[in-house]
């Protein structure tokens, strides 16, 4: 009988696809540490993937352990208003950390293709509970909200039980939110990469949709601080906001603070009822090709730069490091004596710290990006173009220079300088990459350490000589900031600038360079 | 266009009409008609950018259509994709196994997912393993295996839970000629026992000796279609009726600078 299923029938099938999903997570780890063939190679692979695995859950565990701590002293100690603020800034930090880590990772090779799952009988909702699932045990990103959930439920029981129980559905939630955010993320991320929605305003519509719910979030975060504020309470219109008025209403034994918890898990929900709405598999062949314009691209690239996982690894250690490092001068501050510069430190010191472990993704965004510019601008026929290329590539550092001055201007007063002085020391190091990578993949357009499919994108070893030199000298001009030339010239200033300095230095160089070894460059590049 | 015999009573397996399907500007498909009796072995062939690719994903609900009417086994495959997909086996023109994977780990989950039972889905692997991969193949991660083998894994995972209605995108691409050979003879015994297959091919001596129905695909519309000897009828041979019905002539240049 031609119409009759045989064999095949439409079944509940969660478990089945939350089964496939985990085997190719660990299917994934194990042909990660077994791809080198000989023994040398697999023994490395193995201490690799330990390393870095062992990594990533020592931060997670780390991240935990000082929220759970300085969460429980705060308590003990009385300082309700410092343990608000320590809950809020772990749940929005939490919430960042497990979206980048979703974007920086490319969604087809996490684990979580959608291409063979489209060929399934599954509804939406059966996709969307498996992804959903997948996210919350299986991506990376789950080691982030699983620590602050964990840390905040801790961190108030070990004050006092009851507290912690209390701060149970804030901390569920906290899970449950960062598993759907992520969630939302990917499936941006995927839909940029659809041909059929190729022009921008349709990933826009599409994410609108999205929006829908986080302007509830925002909405339900602000009534939460109203209704705080009534209570005679502050709290910002953010998850964290509710989280930090969970953790007062907890503190003083007032089951309203399972109620914040519960928004935070109804947010969750309509978040989810928003992204059932996105289409699945938007067209699954178009997933697998390159897109031209950027946020098609963007994802991939920084894949590319992200996935070396001593490079990845590093920076999600330094990141969690330096956001420490801040939190802890931030808390010593009050007590120290008066005259003590400890926040400045305490930031120059974080930002030593994010520059020490960005090094190897600096790296691999020189010798990636550096070569792709290259390579772009050896394509065009005439040179009339290369030049109209270069003055739009040289506008962008140029917009960003000038947004950083203008921000310093605007935001010249004693509080906003620590986190100005750091944003501004971090783009004048972003361009400085951008710019001296350029210079050394024309330069020295033949790494060694560069492989015939561009990964890993390790930047030549002079190359690294010089971005380092490059982040020193930035670092350098922004850390003179804490003596007396500050008073004339802003370090926020100082910084961008500097690294503006270094990034049109490098473009310059760069055209020249071209100009004067075009053919041999080519074929190295093409090589 | 020309008309499908029905080589049976029962309804069509699929049946379109006026079917559109656009990507931004361009009509991938223009105003479709087609009919793919049940039973019959359905091949569409015709240039690159035809449109053969995105009929496939437009029958299988992997992509809506944006125009006229379509039904897939009597399913609706914009409302109804998700039944539709339980009942029909792909092999699309992208991946849809796990890299990571191997074909057995792979076919053997998509089974489970599909409601199989495991011991039947495994004697069902290992048979139709036998067939077509080499040894060890069925256990290598699917990123390490040729596109040959690859598109074959595909096709064991197409056919694990029987569907009655196959779809074959590019089956014999990178396939060699012994394994080639073994999925026609394997295609025409399902045949001969009702399944119905639709495959898209550019190898045309084998849609000649597989195909029992053929449709000639160019810009989206079918522009000629019937049974495979009436199609070839006047031409003797399925190439010849090819070009003579989409009116190319050889427009190969001389390259007179090509010269060792």
């Amino acid at each position: 009988m031609v119409h009759a299923v045989s064999g095949a029938r439409r079944t509940p099938s969660l478990p089945e696809v939350g089964a496939l999903h985990a085997a190719v997570v660990i299917a994934g780890w194990r042909r990660a540490a077994l791809r080198p063939r000989d023994a040398a190679g697999l023994a490395l692979g193995w201490l690799a993937a330990i390393v870095s695995g062992s990594l990533l859950v020592l931060a997670s565990f780390a991240f935990c352990f000082v929220g759970r701590t300085l969460l429980s002293s705060l308590l003990d100690a009385g300082r309700i208003d410092l343990a608000v603020g320590v809950a809020g800034l772990l749940t929005d930090a939490s919430l960042l950390v497990a979206v980048l880590a979703v974007a920086l990772t490319d969604p087809l090779r996490s684990g979580l293709d959608p291409r063979p799952l489209s060929v399934l009988p599954l509804k939406r909702s059966e996709r969307l509970a498996a992804d959903l699932a997948a996210l919350v045990f299986a991506h990376p990103a789950a080691l982030a909200f699983w620590a602050a959930g964990v840390a905040l439920f801790l961190g108030s029981a070990a004050h006092r039980p009851g507290v912690g129980w209390t701060m149970l559905p804030a901390a569920t939630g906290v899970v449950v939110l960062g598993a759907s955010v992520s969630l939302a993320a990917r499936r941006l991320l995927l839909l940029s990469r659809d041909a059929s929605t190729s022009r921008v305003a349709g990933v826009l519509l599409r994410a609108a949709i999205l929006v829908v719910p986080s302007a509830g979030l925002v909405w339900i975060g602000a009534s939460g601080g109203s209704l705080a504020q009534h209570d005679g309470l502050t709290l910002t219109p953010t998850p964290g906001g509710l989280v930090g008025g969970a953790v007062r209403l907890a503190a003083e034994h007032r089951l309203l603070a399972a109620t914040y918890g519960g928004l935070l898990h109804l947010s969750a929900l309509l978040l989810l009822a928003s992204i059932v709405r996105l289409p699945l598999s938007p067209d699954p062949s178009s997933l697998s090709g390159r897109r031209s314009w950027w946020p098609g691209v963007l994802p991939i690239e920084a894949a590319r730069i992200w996935r070396p996982t001593r490079a990845s690894g590093l920076f999600l250690q330094g990141a969690l490091a330096a956001a420490m490092t801040v939190g802890v001068a931030a808390l010593a501050e009050p007590r120290a004596p008066s005259g003590w510069p400890v926040a400045e430190t305490g930031a120059l010191l974080a930002v030593w710290i994010l520059v020490s472990s960005v090094a190897p993704l600096s790296a691999n965004a020189l010798g990636h990006g550096g070569r792709a510019a290259a390579s772009h601008w050896l394509l065009p026929e005439s040179l009339a173009r290369s030049v109209a290329r270069a003055q739009a590539w040289t506008s962008l550092p140029i917009l960003a220079g000038v947004a950083a001055v203008a921000a310093a201007s605007a935001l010249a007063s004693p509080s906003a300088r620590i986190p100005l002085l750091a944003l501004a020391a971090g783009l004048g190091l972003a361009i400085a990459t951008a710019g001296l990578g350029c210079v050394s993949s024309v330069l020295w357009p033949w790494p060694s350490g560069m492989n015939r499919q561009g990964d890993p994108l390790w930047a030549p070893g002079p190359g690294r000589l010089l971005i380092s030199v490059g982040h020193g000298l930035v670092l350098a001009l922004a850390a003179s900031s804490l003596f007396p030339a500050r008073e004339t010239l802003p370090a926020a200033t100082r910084a961008a600038a500097a690294g503006l300095i270094l990034g049109l230095g490098g473009w310059l160089v760069t055209l020249w360079r071209l100009r004067r070894r075009r053919a041999e460059i080519s074929e190295a590049l093409l090589r | 266009m020309g008309t499908v015999d029905g080589t049976t009573d029962r309804p069509a397996a699929i049946r379109c009409r006026g079917l559109t399907r656009r990507y931004g500007t361009v009509n991938a498909l223009d105003g479709l008609d087609l009919e793919v009796p049940p039973g019959a072995v359905y091949a569409v062939i015709g240039p690159n950018g035809a449109g053969k690719s995105t009929a496939v994903k437009v029958f299988c609900g992997l992509v809506p259509f944006h125009d006229g009417a379509c039904t897939v086994l009597g399913l609706d495959p914009r409302r109804d994709a998700v039944t539709l997909a339980a009942r029909i086996g792909v092999v699309p023109d992208f991946p849809v196994l796990f890299d990571v994977l191997s074909p057995r780990e792979n076919v053997l989950r998509l089974a489970r997912i599909r409601g199989i039972e495991g011991n039947e889905a495994g004697r069902r692997l290992d048979q139709l393993a036998r067939a077509l991969l080499a040894d060890g193949e069925l256990d290598r991660p699917v990123a390490a295996l040729s596109n040959g083998a690859k598109r074959k894994a595909m096709l064991l995972a197409a056919m694990i839970h029987a569907p009655p209605l196959l779809f074959l995108d590019e089956p014999f691409e990178g396939i060699d000629p012994f394994s080639a050979r073994t999925i026609r003879e394997m295609l025409e015994r399902l045949c001969a026992r009702g399944v119905t297959v639709f495959l898209t091919s550019h190898v045309l001596p084998f849609v000649e000796s597989l195909a029992s129905h053929v449709g000639i695909l160019s810009s989206g519309r079918l522009i000629a279609s019937g049974t495979l000897d009436d199609v070839v009828a006047e031409s003797g041979s399925l190439e010849t009726a090819m070009l003579e019905t989409l009116g190319t002539s050889s427009s190969a240049p001389d390259l007179e600078w090509y010269t060792p």
